[in-house]
């Protein structure tokens, strides 16, 4: 069974002119890494917001089709389950702040609270989730004085520890820098060792390609293409959608156009790029 | 003529913190340079001390070869362009055309005219189409392009991007490469800040490192990219054809996909 | 760093105080505020070591608005009553300063007692004793969020001004160039504030805020010995008074 499932799902923001999306019809496996790509504009947020049930919830708008979480319809599910099975991070890293806890500890132990969950338990799962996400370093630091990547790993610890099934996350290195976007994915890479279910939103192209298992492209109000990560990121067809193929794909395509050169593959990361090439020279 | 020249400038700030310590550079008039280095080098920093918006606390610094010193802001902003980072910061009009037009207005120009710095600006940036529209009404990657067309509309002489990139897709990264190459053939001085490897090298032959406070190199991408000690000083990585590049055992200067395809030219069976 | 004993205090326990004063102060003339409230709530402060902030906060918070006050109940004074002062065209007589005191009385209590209490409270263990009391989540949101805007506000105004420098807008100088160069900044700072608002909502919607399930909470905040015996003392002080108001009222 699915664990996440969207039905013919459509949205129109209230006071927008046209739909955004127009029946989405999306499968998510558990244990699955699935990247969303497509142009600015193009309704990946709004997805995102759909899956997470902040829309219809919070955002004002018409919304048609079923979303299902492990099968269950997700307009049965109160908000506070909802806010624990659905984990969600955002683009900015400092707004995700609380604002009223001093320490990194208690600002991830937060959303246990709101949960009304016993205080030693409370204290088990923070120190289990700060020792696997690596973080301890940070634990005593003052949450409004991290840099932007260490608020997001804070922002990702934080949403963890409420143990959701699926964690969506959009866009959370477009503020950093290059250090920044190191420490958000080395935490994903932890994630995706312990195969929880991600479903990441991101530009940086060349690092999808080396942690989704499965890309789906948004543009037009559909779901243009689904499929495995090498095979997506390698359709030249996507530059018209405003998205641009990793390096080494890209290169390898204006290879094979400039000089008339053929590979067995075009690669869509690093390694195979190495592979590859080398058998050209 | 010299657009930008630092002299052994010094900032810090209030709380004693130094943020950038004894740098120098000269940028010429109609010169691309990008400014590049981990958070926490100095960029910004730097950077927004040519135009004025920080002082430094010892050194120089000329703008079209006059020192700013006693000069304001928003006197400096007239020759120097900054387009910020977040363009929340700066857009408050109810229109496009209000906010391209708005500075031109305080200072009381005659109508044609700012109509037709307003047009060519929104031309440029290719939001002739949304001239009416309420800039929060539009995505905000647009909102970028709207900040950096009321910079143009002042036809300013030297533009400072700071992260032009951030957030941006495909067509935005495309639309900025066009409105740099236009300003560049109009023999603009152009600065930017930037994390994008590839932006950088696909834009700017010059590229100024900074770590730690200081300058750590100046000098041409061919030469950067290939330099592994300045790199690791500077904690920056080779962009991915360069990478790819040393993987394949080939030796140093390939930096772009032109480069690789003749490297792989010459080197091929 | 050792914490006062109005700190130690349970917060519920000064929220009754200044609840009480106001009330007090709503049924009594200018020398309850002046002469009791203001004083006392400055003892309390001196003697949580948080005198500083607190003197510099009241007197911002007050200033504008009693000097305001003053000066129109006093210019505007008809009356015949003795006068005070006088010097040139300016007469200050007793009834001008009267009124004005009665009438700013109330804004001295509260802000005394309010900017007292934030100083010696912390606003997650008030909020903690909020949950303790059940008190509805949203009304807890509304607190903490007005409380986050504000320094927000001040730290992205800074930057606004350096934006509009940056597009030629003269924000140094004379006092006319300031305003000027003002009002301009008004507009990005408050549709910016408004939309981190709603994006903080949100992100705290994502942290479980609106499940509908008794908070717990990390941090243990206990009353002290002395919170019961205070708490009630007010109560009954503030009835007491208020009977003998009443009944001074009365007859």
């Amino acid at each position: 069974m699915a664990i996440l499932e969207l039905r013919d799902v459509s949205f129109k923001y209230q006071l927008g002119k046209e739909t955004v999306l127009e029946n989405i019809n999306l499968s998510i496996e558990k244990g699955e890494f699935v990247a969303c790509i497509g142009r600015n504009g193009a309704g990946k947020t709004t997805l995102c917001s759909i899956m997470r049930g902040l829309i219809p919830n919070f955002q004002n708008g018409t919304m048609t089709g079923d979303v299902f979480l492990n099968g269950q319809n997700m307009k049965e599910l109160s908000l506070g389950e909802i806010a624990q099975k659905v984990g969600f991070v955002f683009q900015n890293p400092f707004i995700q702040v609380s604002g009223i806890k001093k320490t990194v500890f208690e600002e991830i132990a937060y959303g246990l609270e709101n949960l009304g969950v016993p205080r030693d338990e409370m204290i088990e799962r923070t120190n289990a989730i700060i020792t696997q996400l690596k973080i301890e370093y940070l634990r005593d630091k003052h949450p409004m004085q991290l840099s932007g990547g260490q608020s997001q790993r804070v922002a990702l610890a934080s949403v963890l520890v409420m143990d959701p099934e699926i964690l969506i996350i959009d866009e959370p290195t477009s503020q950093l820098d290059p250090q920044g976007t190191e420490e958000v994915f080395e935490t994903i890479h932890i994630l995706k060792q312990r195969h929880k279910t991600i479903i990441l939103v991101e530009h940086k192209i060349d690092l999808v390609s080396e942690y989704a298992d499965r890309v789906i492209l948004i543009d037009q109000k559909h779901i243009l293409l689904d499929g495995p990560t090498s095979e997506i990121l390698t359709d030249i067809s996507l530059l018209d959608h405003g998205v641009s193929l990793p390096q080494v794909a890209l290169l390898a395509l204006r290879v094979e156009e400039e000089t008339g050169k053929k590979l067995d593959r075009i690669p869509s990361v690093i390694e195979d790029a190495v592979i590859e090439f080398s058998k050209l020279v | 003529m010299e657009a930008i020249r630092l002299e052994h400038v010094t900032f810090t700030y209030d709380n004693g913190f130094v943020a950038v310590e004894d740098v120098s550079m000269t940028i010429n008039q109609g010169e691309k340079v990008a400014i590049i280095g981990q958070n926490g080098a100095g960029k910004t920093t730097t950077v927004k001390m040519m135009n004025g918006l920080l002082r430094p606390k010892e050194g120089k610094i000329f703008v079209n070869e006059e020192d700013i010193s006693k000069k304001t802001t928003a006197s400096v902003s007239r020759h120097v362009g900054y387009v910020f980072q977040n363009p929340g910061d700066q857009i408050f009009n109810q229109s496009v055309y209000d906010e391209i037009a708005y500075t031109l207005r305080y200072f009381k120009k005659p109508k044609e005219f700012i109509d037709e710095r307003v047009r060519i600006a929104a031309e440029m940036c290719e939001l002739s189409d949304v001239l009416d529209v309420n800039p929060y009404d539009l995505p905000f990657s647009i909102r970028k392009f709207i900040t950096i067309a009321a910079v143009i509309a002042l036809d300013v002489e030297i533009v400072i991007f700071d992260e032009p990139t951030a957030g941006q897709d495909l067509f935005g990264l495309e639309r900025q490469k066009r409105i740099i190459e236009t300003l560049h053939k109009q023999g603009k001085t152009i600065i930017t800040i930037t994390h994008d490897m590839e932006f950088v090298i696909d834009n700017f032959e010059r590229i100024i490192v900074m770590a730690n406070k200081n300058v750590v190199a100046d000098s041409s991408r061919h030469l950067l990219f290939w330099d592994f000690p300045m790199l690791e000083r500077a904690s920056l990585k080779q962009p991915v054809v360069a990478q790819l590049a040393n993987r394949l055992g080939w030796d140093g200067s390939v930096v772009t996909m032109e480069d690789f395809i003749q490297t792989l030219c010459q080197r091929g069976k | 760093m050792k914490k006062g004993f109005i700190t130690k205090l349970y917060p519920l326990t000064k929220a009754m105080f200044v609840g009480c004063m106001l009330i007090i102060g709503l049924v009594s003339d200018w020398r309850v505020g002046y002469l009791v409230v203001l004083p006392l709530c400055l003892l309390f402060a001196i003697i949580d070591g948080v005198a500083k902030p607190f003197i510099i906060k009241v007197f911002g918070a007050l200033v504008v608005f009693v000097v305001f006050i003053f000066a129109f109940k006093i210019f505007l004074d008809k009356s015949a009553s003795p006068i005070v002062f006088q010097y040139a065209f300016i007469t200050i007589r007793q009834q001008g300063i009267l009124d004005a005191l009665n009438q700013t009385s109330i804004l001295t209590i509260l802000a005394s007692a309010i900017i007292l209490f934030f100083e010696t409270t912390d606003v997650e263990e008030f909020m903690i004793s909020l949950q303790q009391i059940n008190m509805s989540h949203m009304i807890s949101y509304v607190i903490l969020s007005t409380l986050q805007m504000i320094p927000e506000m001040f730290k992205k105004s800074k930057i606004i001004m350096q934006a509009q420098q940056a597009r030629g807008i003269e924000t140094e100088g004379n006092l006319w160039l300031r305003t000027k160069a003002f009002f301009p900044s008004l507009g990005p700072l408050i549709i910016s504030s408004i939309a981190d608002l709603e994006e903080r909502a949100i992100t705290l919607e994502v942290r479980g805020f609106s499940a509908d399930v008794k908070k717990t909470s990390y941090k243990e905040i206990n009353k002290t010995p002395y919170d019961r015996t205070i708490f009630w003392s007010l109560i009954a002080a503030t009835a007491a008074y208020i009977g003998w108001r009443i009944f001074t009222w009365l007859f």
